[in-house]
């Protein structure tokens, strides 16, 4: 198993090449420019570029894939600034002070102190990723049916708990395991909900199920609800440069939110999302400044910024090592990965050293062109930014169907694309969250199949799950954490009548 | 409408779509085989697993919505954006239709003139707009990754 030095040479081979390069800096723009708008977020932006990759070698994918992914991340902080709108859900937590900054007149420092923030968490977690994902790949090997089916289904709990309502995102999870259930049988090839039609039998094509879910769902959602309607305000960006210093100066609050998010982030379904949310629930809980929190604090902008973007190479620890996804951009490129003829998990990382050495010095590539694009082209990308909507989104549509439809060069998948658009769509009319039924899909396979196999070494008994230790603590976990809310609320509602 | 009823109405909702998909899914699957252990419990196992649970959690929704107390909130109002987006939409799917028919290039750049349209673009600049993008879509796909489109 590749060590800590070789992950870091191994690879340079493969990305030491002008098309790689390249891809990585288109991939890097794109991703920035997407994360930035309101309303689009950087899983629209990696599932529009997959059908891209269809004629790239995987290194060369990846180049486009991961940069994009770590650029989206950061992007999303500059709508957050500028228009108080999160261009990505991660951003959310940095709008709470980079907005009252902006309003001050302090937008370029606003957005120095989130880019230096999110290049340092970012490496971090890039260095960190290049240390761990080995060990844990070691670690995976000794896992059997059981370990496996526990943490997939730990991955799906922990989705469905930080969703609103926590039926329904177990619910949409559930409609994932469904979805991925079309095709044939993996034991007998029997045909499953097929409906006798041939593009069927090997399963809903990935490709259109994420772009109808994410990129058309998302598209119709944002126009609905004015989310990309608004313009930012005129306002001269500077200051940006010198608020590096102020990163560095405040480098207990950047070590604790880089910390906080690479833990959050390595947990299977949790992300950068989660991690900025809590890294920011954590300063304005301990922090020195706390109190000026919401108020247009530094503090806050760092937390929030450091915890995301260390989130992005924490997520693909798990998603790199056992093939479980680290939040919903990382179970679409498990699916790029699949696409490409390539399984994450252990053998992975035995039988193709370079790629992986490859992927992680791409992230950390991806890592040092985001900030450098972003800072140097940030007059540019504003005007991006301004771009009218009545513009922008019949091109991403025209995306979305193209891209679809190179899936697999059928016009079946554009109906799938339609579909998965109406499906998502409705989804949000619902209040049912979309990542857990496209984790559930991604999983399903995993699933399945480890459940079978660890019945049929049980003699059918579901007790097995709870007589070896790491499966049963994990499913302990779990039904701690979907009873835990009922529990409380129930006793808290005992507790005021009590009271009464 | 209070939010409580709002909620109620989304959980109402969502429980009767979660216990239709269950049953005409049940209803579809109803040939799957199960087989012994040993055969690997064969290809109705799983699916009907699911449909278990999603139709469990269909009914606790159902009856939390029911208890709650709900208000479904309809019918949307007529607003100019849904107006938009519901024309946005019809065109969208006759352009997957005449992409199909006809291929790219055509069908993308009459697409992006009339969504843009559709969306608020005057025909001069849609006119302008639409064709130099359809171009780049071409140019993307087809020059510069090499994926081969109708």
């Amino acid at each position: 198993m590749l060590d800590f030095i070789t992950s870091l040479t191994i690879g340079l081979p493969l990305i030491l090449k002008p098309s790689i390069l390249l891809f990585a800096f288109l991939g890097s723009l794109i991703g920035l420019v997407v994360g930035a708008l309101p309303g689009l977020t950087s899983a629209m932006a990696v599932s529009v570029m997959i059908p891209l990759t269809y004629s790239l070698s995987p290194e060369q994918a990846f180049a486009l894939l991961l940069p994009a992914y770590a650029a989206g991340t950061f992007g999303g902080s500059i709508g957050a600034i500028l228009l108080n709108i999160p261009g990505t859900g991660a951003a959310i937590m940095t709008a709470f002070d980079g907005y009252p900054m902006r309003l001050r007149g302090e937008a370029g420092r606003a957005i120095g102190i989130a880019a230096t923030s999110s290049l340092i968490g970012g490496l971090a977690s890039a260095l960190f990723l290049v240390a761990a994902a080995p060990i844990a790949a070691k670690w995976a090997i000794q896992l059997g049916s059981h370990e496996y089916f526990a943490i997939a289904i730990f991955g799906l709990a922990i989705i469905a708990y930080i969703s609103p309502s926590i039926v329904k995102g177990l619910t949409a999870g559930a409609f994932g395991l469904l979805l991925a259930t079309v095709g044939n049988d993996p034991a007998g090839a029997f045909p499953r909900f097929t409906f006798d039609e041939p593009a069927l039998v090997g399963g809903l094509t990935f490709v259109p199920v994420m772009i109808g879910l994410f990129g058309l769902a998302e598209v119709f959602w944002a126009l609905e609800n004015k989310i990309t309607a608004q313009q930012p305000v005129r306002q001269e960006i500077s200051g940006t440069m010198k608020s590096a210093w102020e990163v560095l100066k405040n480098y207990p609050v950047l070590i604790r939110s880089t910390v906080i998010g690479l833990f959050v982030g390595i947990m299977p379904a949790s992300g950068p999302t989660i991690g900025s949310v809590v890294s920011y629930g954590a300063e304005k809980r301990i922090g020195k400044n706390r109190d000026k929190m919401g108020d247009g604090a530094p503090e806050g902008i760092i937390a929030a910024e450091a915890a995301n973007n260390s989130g992005t190479g924490g997520a693909l620890v798990p998603m790199m090592a056992l093939g479980i996804p680290g939040d919903a951009v990382t179970a679409i490129l498990i699916g790029a990965l699949l696409i490409h003829g390539l399984q994450p998990g252990p053998a992975l990382f035995l039988d193709q050293p370079e790629l992986v050495s490859s992927m992680f010095l791409l992230f950390i590539l991806g890592n040092i062109l985001f900030v450098a694009i972003g800072l140097i082209g940030l007059k540019w990308l504003l005007r991006i930014l301004e771009t009218p909507t009545k513009y922008l989104i019949p091109i991403i549509l025209a995306f979305c169907v193209v891209g679809a439809f190179a899936a697999s060069n059928s016009v079946f998948d554009i109906a799938v694309l339609i579909i998965f658009g109406v499906v998502g769509y409705v989804m949000r009319k619902m209040r049912m969250p979309v990542a857990p039924m496209v984790l559930g899909f991604i999983l399903g396979p995993l699933i399945e199949d480890n459940l079978r196999r660890a019945l049929i070494l049980d003699d059918g008994s579901p007790f097995g799950f709870f007589t070896r230790p790491f499966s049963a603590t994990l499913l302990v976990i779990i039904i701690t954490m979907l009873i835990s809310p009922a529990l409380s609320k129930l006793l808290l509602g005992r507790t005021v009548k009590l009271e009464e | 409408m209070t939010e409580k009823l709002k909620t109620g109405g989304s959980y109402v909702f969502s429980g009767i779509v979660s216990l239709t998909i269950a049953g005409l899914a049940a209803y579809e699957g109803r040939n799957f085989p199960f087989q012994e252990l040993q055969e690997g419990l064969g290809a109705a196992f799983f699916p009907f697993l699911i449909l278990g649970c999603i139709g469990a959690l269909g009914l606790g929704q159902l009856i939390y919505g029911l208890i709650l107390g709900f208000q479904f909130e309809l019918p949307y109002k007529p607003s100019p954006e849904l107006t938009a987006l519901g024309l946005l939409f019809i065109v969208f799917v006759l352009f997957t239709l005449a992409f199909a028919k006809f291929g790219l290039i055509i069908p993308t750049i009459v697409f992006l003139i009339v969504a843009m349209r559709v969306l608020g673009a005057s025909w001069k600049r849609s006119g302008v707009i639409g064709p130099v993008a359809g171009l780049a879509i071409y140019a993307i796909f087809v020059v510069g990754f090499n994926i081969p489109m109708p």
